[in-house]
C-alpha cells in the first residue's frame, strides 16, 4: 500500500521532531546532572564542617546516586508541564479504508475465567458498534496449569462464543507446560499463527480496551509500517480498596504530567508495557526473539520482563516504538492488598534486575540501555537508600557528634529542597488543572482533589520504608542469595488478608522499625525525630498494610469524594459492557448447570497462602 | 446445553493440599482415569484441537519463522571509551564552532 509510509508520530507532544527530542535530552541530562551536583555539593559542605571520615566517603557516594533519582523526575515532569502547556490539540483519528486483518491476545496463567472472557465479549461488543469488527480476531492463549480453572476457562469459552458478534472469532489454545511463561506463550503465538495477522494487539488478562480504541490504535500502526510498537498508556480503574484509590488516583492526576515528561525525550525510543499494545507481527517473530540468559536463575535463565527487552530489539531493527499518549480508553485493574503489590513487586523486580546483564549488549539504542537502567535502579535505590542511611549514621558515630549539632540549620533546608523536589510533579499536576476545569470538576473539584493529594501525600510517606524494605529484600534476595521468584499466579480481585497472615507477613519489617527508633533516639533526641519517617513507617507495618486493603475504608472516602477518579463517576461504556457479560455469562452457566466454572472462595486462599509461601523466603532470608 | 461440554462439579479444596500430578499435563488428560473418564473427548485430548465437531478452537496454521535469538555480545569497554571520546570531541567541536 503506497500510503503507507513513515508519518510524524500522532501524539499531543509539543515535541516531535528529532531535532526537538534530542535539544530535551541534552536539557535534562544537563538539568539531572546540574540538580544532583547542586544537592550532593550541599551535602558534602555539610559532613565537612568537622572532616569527612571513610563512612561519610560511602554515604556521600550513595547521596549523589539518589540524587540523581530524585533530580530525574523532578526535572522530567518541569519538562512535561512545559510540554503540556505548549502542545496542540488531540490529533485527529487515522483514515484508513481497509484496516489489516489483526489478532487481539490475551495471554491467561490461572487467572479468573469469568473476567477474562467477559473482558472479551465486551471489547467485541464494542468493536462492532465501530463497524470495522470483522478485520479482529480473539485469541485466549492459556498457560493455566490448575486442572480446575482449565475446566472453567473450557466451559465459559464455549458461553462467551455464543455472545460473540457475527464476524468476531474467539479461538482458545492452551498449553501443557507453560514454557518461557508469558514470552514463550505468545512467540507459540507467533511461530503457529503469525502468518495470518499483519498486527497483533497484547492484552493482560485484567486489560479491556473501547473498541474506539483498538480501531484507531490498529489503523495508527498500519498506516506508518515504521511502527513496530504502539503503547496506550493503560489505566488503573475498578478497584474500591484504600491501596488500589491511591494507585488509581495519583495515575489519574499526576500520571499526565509524568506521561508528557516521558514523550517529551522518547520519542520514536518509547517503551513496552507488556499489555495495551499493538505490534507488528512480522517485525516481532523476525527481531523479538529473547535469548535464554547463561547461569540460573534468578539473574539467568528466561527473561521475565519481556516486554523491555522486546521493545529494545524491535528498536534496534529501525522500527519505532511509540506511545499514544491522547488515546483513552485503555484499562487494567491494580492490586487492591500490600501482599499483591509486593507479589507484583516481586516478580518485576527480578525481571528488572536481569535486564542488568543486557545494558551493554552490542547494538542497541542508549534509550533502550537507559530505560533498561531505569527498571534496574527502580529496585536498587532502596539498597543505595539503606546503605546511606546505615554509612550515614556510622559516619556520625565515628566522628562522636552525637549531639545533634550537625542536624539543625543546613541539613534542614536540604531535607526541605529534597523533599520540595519529591513534592513538585504533585504540585505540577495540581497546577495543571487549573488550566482544564473539565477535568477538575470531574475529580470532584479543586478542594477535594487537594485533599486527596493531602492524603495520597501522608500515605505514601508512611508506606515508602516499607516497600524500600521490600524492595531491598527482594534485591538482596535475588543478587546474594541467589533465590528465584516463583511464578505465582496475581489475584485481580478484592479480598480481604486476615490479620495473622499479615502479622506474618509484617513482623520483621515492624521490629526493624522498632529497632531503628530505639538506636536513633538512643544517639540523640533530635537523630530519633529525624529517623520518625523511617521507623514510624515500618513500626506501623501491619495497621497500614491492613487499612490499605480495605475495601470499607476505600468506600467511606469515595462517599466523601476523595481519591475519586472520573471513571467512578461516569462508567465508562466498556467497563458496563463487561459488566453486562459477566452476568449474561453466569446467567447462562447458571441455566446449564455450571455454576462450578465461577471461582469460588476457596481457590483464593489457596491463592493467598502460595502467595505469602512465595513472599515470605525473600522478606526474612535478607 | 452443549452436551459436548458438560463439566463435572469442581472439587471441594479447601483445606487440602492440591493434588501431586504425575507425568506431563497432555499425558494426564489423555490417561483415563476416575477424574476424567467421564468428560468428553475434546477436553481428554487438547492436542487435537481443530476436531471440534460445531466450532473450531483455533484457525488453519499459519506459520511464521523467529528470527535468531538476540545475542549477548557486550560491547567492550575500548568501545565505549572510544565511543565516550567520539561525543566529547563532536560536541567541543560545536561549541568551539559557535
Amino acid at each position: 500500500m503506497t500510503d503507507r509510509v513513515r508519518t510524524e508520530a500522532a501524539s499531543m507532544s509539543a515535541f516531535k521532531t528529532p531535532q526537538a527530542i534530542g535539544h530535551v535530552r541534552r536539557l535534562l541530562m544537563v538539568g539531572t546532572l546540574a540538580c544532583a551536583a547542586c544537592l550532593t555539593w550541599a551535602y558534602a559542605r555539610i559532613i565537612a564542617v568537622h572532616g569527612i571520615n571513610a563512612a561519610e566517603v560511602v554515604a556521600l557516594a550513595a547521596f549523589f546516586i539518589l540524587a540523581l533519582w530524585v533530580s530525574l523526575p523532578f526535572c522530567s515532569c518541569l519538562v512535561g508541564f512545559w510540554n503540556m502547556t505548549r502542545r496542540g490539540s488531540k490529533p485527529r483519528s487515522t483514515p484508513l479504508d481497509e484496516l489489516p486483518q489483526t489478532a487481539i491476545l490475551v495471554p491467561i496463567y490461572n487467572e479468573s475465567p469469568l473476567a477474562v472472557f467477559s473482558a472479551i465479549a465486551a471489547m467485541a461488543r464494542s468493536l462492532e458498534r465501530t463497524g470495522r469488527h470483522p478485520r479482529f480476531e480473539f485469541f485466549v492463549l492459556s498457560d493455566t496449569q490448575l486442572e480446575d480453572v482449565w475446566r472453567q476457562e473450557e466451559a465459559i469459552w464455549s458461553e462467551t462464543s455464543a455472545l460473540m458478534p457475527d464476524g468476531v472469532p474467539i479461538y482458545y489454545r492452551r498449553r501443557s507446560k507453560n514454557h518461557g511463561r508469558k514470552a514463550g506463550n505468545i512467540a507459540d503465538f507467533v511461530r503457529r499463527w503469525g502468518g495470518r495477522y499483519e498486527l497483533m494487539i497484547v492484552l493482560d488478562a485484567d486489560s479491556v480496551m473501547e473498541g474506539e480504541t483498538l480501531v484507531e490504535m490498529t489503523a495508527r500502526a498500519a498506516a506508518d509500517e515504521t511502527i513496530g510498537i504502539l503503547q496506550v498508556p493503560p489505566k488503573p480503574v475498578n478497584r474500591g480498596s484504600l491501596l488500589a484509590r491511591i494507585l488509581q488516583f495519583a495515575a489519574d492526576v499526576y500520571g499526565p504530567v509524568y506521561l508528557a515528561g516521558y514523550q517529551s525525550w522518547t520519542g520514536s525510543d518509547g517503551n513496552y508495557f507488556g499489555h495495551n499494545a499493538v505490534i507488528r507481527t512480522a517485525a516481532f517473530a523476525k527481531h523479538c526473539t529473547l535469548p535464554v540468559l547463561p547461569g540460573a536463575p534468578p539473574l539467568g535463565g528466561h527473561i521475565l520482563s519481556h516486554d523491555f527487552v522486546e521493545a529494545a530489539l524491535i528498536r534496534r531493527a529501525g522500527y519505532q516504538v511509540v506511545t499514544a499518549d491522547d488515546l483513552a480508553g485503555s484499562y487494567e485493574e491494580c492490586p487492591t492488598t500490600l501482599l499483591d503489590y509486593a507479589v507484583r513487586d516481586q516478580r518485576w523486580c527480578q525481571g528488572n534486575l536481569q535486564h542488568s546483564r543486557l545494558l551493554a549488549v552490542r547494538g542497541l539504542r542508549p534509550a533502550s540501555r537507559f530505560h533498561f537502567l531505569n527498571g534496574v535502579l527502580s529496585y536498587v535505590s532502596s539498597v543505595i537508600w539503606i546503605l546511606f542511611m546505615v554509612a550515614m549514621a556510622s559516619g556520625m558515630l565515628l566522628e562522636r557528634h552525637l549531639s545533634g549539632t550537625k542536624l539543625t540549620g543546613a541539613p534542614a533546608l536540604l531535607f526541605a529542597v529534597v523533599f520540595l523536589m519529591l513534592l513538585t510533579p504533585k504540585f505540577l499536576s495540581f497546577l495543571s488543572l487549573r488550566s482544564d476545569p473539565a477535568r477538575a470538576s470531574q475529580l470532584g473539584g479543586r478542594v477535594k482533589v487537594a485533599m486527596s493529594m493531602l492524603l495520597e501525600t501522608g500515605i505514601s510517606i508512611l508506606l515508602a520504608p516499607v516497600l524500600a524494605y521490600y524492595h531491598a529484600s527482594f534485591v538482596i534476595s535475588a543478587t546474594i542469595f541467589g533465590r528465584s521468584v516463583q511464578w505465582s499466579t496475581q489475584s485481580r480481585d478484592e479480598r480481604v488478608i486476615p490479620v495473622r497472615e499479615l502479622v506474618k507477613l509484617h513482623l520483621w519489617q515492624t521490629l526493624t522499625g522498632v529497632a531503628i527508633l530505639a538506636v536513633s533516639f538512643a544517639i540523640s533526641p533530635l537523630t530519633g525525630l529525624w529517623c520518625l519517617p523511617l521507623s514510624v513507617g515500618l513500626m506501623l507495618s501491619i495497621p497500614i498494610a491492613y487499612a490499605l486493603g480495605s475495601r470499607s475504608l476505600g468506600d467511606w472516602l469515595r462517599a466523601r469524594g476523595l481519591l475519586t477518579i472520573p471513571e467512578e463517576i461516569v462508567r465508562p461504556e466498556i467497563l458496563r459492557l463487561r459488566d453486562a457479560a459477566s452476568e449474561e455469562i453466569s446467567a447462562r452457566l447458571q441455566a446449564t448447570d455450571r455454576t462450578d466454572a465461577i471461582q469460588n472462595e476457596a481457590d483464593d486462599d489457596q491463592l493467598r497462602t502460595r502467595q505469602i509461601d512465595v513472599l515470605m523466603p525473600a522478606v526474612v532470608s535478607s | 446445553m452443549d452436551s459436548h461440554l458438560a463439566f463435572p462439579k469442581r472439587r471441594h479444596t479447601r483445606g487440602t493440599s492440591r493434588r501431586r500430578s504425575h507425568g506431563s499435563s497432555l499425558e494426564r488428560n489423555l490417561r483415563p482415569s476416575p477424574s476424567n473418564q467421564h468428560l468428553p473427548t475434546l477436553t481428554r485430548m487438547p492436542a487435537r484441537e481443530n476436531h471440534h465437531p460445531f466450532r473450531p478452537r483455533v484457525p488453519e496454521p499459519a506459520p511464521l519463522a523467529l528470527g535468531e535469538p538476540m545475542r549477548l555480545e557486550a560491547v567492550s569497554w575500548l568501545q565505549w571509551a572510544e565511543q565516550g571520546m567520539l561525543l566529547l570531541a563532536l560536541s567541543l567541536t560545536r561549541i568551539a564552532a559557535r
